[in-house]
């Protein structure tokens, strides 16, 4: 979004805006991974006035609205409505006087820090129930039961069909419905024979989705060098209509996640089916099945020579088909093998938690490209105002389990290719 | 980037595939075939309205059979049994019927004890209570209000009984087998009598006594002591005059 601005609302309180000027800083995080997202508002509050008055509450429900910047009025279909989100908690961790600081002691004044989360932290349908049948009709179950019970509605709903028969009834049971699917729907689910993702993203959206369904998606969004460089380096495209925004910064990861898949990774399995009929254990297929074609930058022979380890796990009384499932999910770490994180300007409306972006950097070899170039999966952002800047940004940490464009310096036959074969 | 909330992790908790125990309801029994019993886990699934999905579980051990009052035909009435299940309830066993916890008290009633006093009564009617009886060393192995069995651990006497007063005792030093409850052994035979009537054998090492109403034997022959002699009969249904002596004919003995 083009110098975007973004309003903060009190929802509940006939829709009084906080005003700007309050506004130190701000943050609006998601991920794949946490059920729904949270965010950080930072209030300046030297005289102790928001606190004495308590008129931004635990419970308030806030609404962060973005609209283009300029002088017209934004058109209804350029304003962006982030997800909505009620206050959890108010602090302050610490109030004290400086040369800087205007703080007044006596008040407790200072930063007014406020914690919030999409409301289904609240508000979740806690009747109990069973359910006999496919994962993914058991969310879509749950989300439209809860639609009607919560006291608010969840009206964009992204759920991939699952692998499984929907065999074993799954009890809801005093428990949130995130937490339900989460701990108890999730593990034991694949979509086309992948890890799946249950989570809400910035804009309120639900999703239940699977890596692969949601690398599939085409790119909304450009990610390049900076922009002075990336003109230079013929980068940039003025004629392609997608969104290029440049990074302000970045950081990569290749293998962080390895290391959790040293304790993760289920190489072994022992399975006892109680059934007499069903054989006593089972050896997981693995290193695992890649969500996309590609190479991992492992040596082969490595990953091949994994035969009894990394790791083992006995489950004594699961069915083979929740096992296979919840270790295809445990090695589902795999698929952000490389990770890549970056900061543009906000882009709340071209990418979000489950979308995708296209990544265009320059390599050692300028014809080339950079070996990182490509789609990547956005699997957490952050969308923020810096403290005291009238500027929004957002970062987002990009992941993928596989890279097609080596360089040449490396022989690809001596990788491990992440082929879905 | 800021920490998530509810961040997800994959594994399950390491308890998650363990037993643990619960009491559960007794929703039904399934048809001849399917020896397990659908059960309603307590107070985990007391309003849950999808029925027919509540877990049937089998017996623990391979050999029982394990069944009670159930939700569909006793309503509220219903069994309790243990259970030993995951957490999540995908898979489950029955461990036996459960008792109620009540109170913890000594000196309070546990309202979930057998009726040991009417045993004993009955028991002494009969001339059952040896000597040695001691209610603390009767182990009960099962009883319900139809039906009881026990043994005394320490002297191996053996006690199973039904309400309506049949029972089999196996003591130290006679058998006693009855059919029936009559209030004394001198009601037991008599068909006039206006108490019920009932058969009972007593063995003891020296004696077997029967008391019955009525002692049918069908066989083709019976023997009476080892004496080689015949015992002489007649078909008559009227007295016979003989050398000065009449027979009348035994009329509670019939051929």
């Amino acid at each position: 979004m083009i110098e975007p601005v973004i309003g903060i609302y009190l929802v509940d309180e006939a829709g009084t805006q906080i005003p700007d000027n309050f506004i130190k800083s701000f943050k609006l995080y998601a991920s794949i991974f946490s059920s729904f997202p949270g965010a950080e508002i930072i209030l300046d509050d030297p005289e102790g006035k928001f606190l004495s008055s308590l008129a931004i509450k635990p419970g308030n429900q806030i609404a962060m609205i973005a609209g283009p910047g300029g002088t017209n009025t934004p058109a209804d279909s350029s304003i962006l409505y982030m997800t909505p989100l009620r206050i959890l908690g108010i602090h302050n961790p610490g109030v004290h006087t400086s040369e800087n600081e205007t703080t007044q002691l006596g008040s407790i004044g200072g930063d007014y820090r406020i914690q919030l989360a999409h409301p289904w932290a609240l508000q979740t349908d806690w009747t109990n129930h069973a359910y006999r049948e496919k994962s993914s009709d058991i969310v879509s179950k749950v989300i439209e039961t809860g639609n009607t019970n919560r006291g608010f509605k969840f009206t964009n709903v992204t759920i991939d069909p699952t692998d499984d028969t929907g065999s074993v009834t799954r009890y809801k049971i005093a428990e949130s419905e995130a937490r339900f699917i989460h701990q108890k729907i999730l593990p034991y689910s694949t979509a086309d024979h992948q890890a799946t993702y249950s989570f809400v993203d910035e804009l309120g959206a639900f999703h239940f989705r699977s890596f692969v369904e949601m690398y599939r998606q085409p790119p909304n969004l450009i990610i390049l060098p900076p922009l002075t460089d990336a003109v230079s380096l013929g980068l940039y495209d003025a004629s392609n209509p997608m969104i290029q925004l440049g990074i302000y910064d970045g950081a990569w990861w290749v293998g962080r996640k390895f290391i959790d898949q040293l304790s993760n990774f289920k190489k072994l399995l022992y399975v006892e089916n109680p059934h007499p009929s069903v054989g006593l254990s089972f050896v997981a297929k693995l290193p695992y099945q890649s969500a996309i074609e590609g190479y991992t930058l492992m040596k082969d022979e490595f990953i091949q020579g994994i035969t009894t380890g990394t790791d083992a796990a006995i489950f004594p009384f699961r069915t083979f088909d929740d096992i296979l499932r919840l270790n295809t999910n445990n090695n589902g770490v795999m698929n952000e093998y490389f990770e890549l994180s970056t900061t543009v300007d906000f882009a709340a409306d071209v990418a979000t938690v489950g979308t995708t972006v296209l990544v265009k950097l320059s390599g050692v070899d300028p014809t080339k490209g950079h070996w990182m170039n490509g789609k990547w999966l956005v699997v957490a952002s952050e969308h923020s105002q810096h403290e005291d800047q009238q500027r929004y940004y957002s970062k987002y940490l990009l992941a993928r389990p596989a890279i097609d464009n080596l360089p040449s310096s490396i022989d690809a036959s001596s990788l491990y290719n992440a082929s879905l074969a | 980037m800021q920490p998530q909330y509810d961040d997800r992790e994959r594994q399950p908790k390491p308890y998650a595939d363990e037993l643990h125990i619960y009491r559960a309801r007794i929703v039904s029994k399934p048809d001849p075939g399917d020896d397990r019993l659908q059960v309603r886990i307590v107070p985990h699934m007391a309003d849950i309205q999808e029925t027919e999905l509540l877990p049937y579980y089998p017996p623990f051990f391979k050999g029982q059979v394990i069944t009670g009052k159930t939700e569909n035909t006793d309503q509220k009435a219903a069994d309790y049994v243990w259970v030993a299940a995951l957490p999540d309830f995908s898979l489950g066993f029955i461990l036996g019927l459960a008792n109620s916890y009540e109170d913890s008290g000594a000196g309070i009633k546990y309202s979930g004890s057998y009726d040991y006093k009417s045993l004993f009564a009955g028991l002494t009617k009969r001339g059952l209570i040896p000597s040695y009886l001691d209610y603390k060393n009767l182990y009960v192995q099962f009883w319900t209000d139809a039906y009881l069995e026990m043994v005394d651990y320490k002297n191996g006497d053996k006690y199973i009984m039904q309400s309506n007063g049949n029972m089999i005792v196996m003591q130290t030093n006679q058998i006693y087998l009855r059919v029936g409850s009559g209030s004394s052994d001198e009601a037991g035979d008599n068909l006039n009598s206006s108490a019920a009537p009932f058969s009972a054998i007593r063995i003891s090492r020296n004696e077997m006594d029967l008391i019955t109403p009525r002692l049918v034997i069908r066989a083709s022959e019976i023997k009476m002591g080892d004496k080689g002699l015949h015992v002489m009969a007649a078909s008559a249904p009227l007295p016979i005059f003989s050398e000065g002596l009449t027979m009348h004919p035994q009329t509670n003995i019939t051929v």
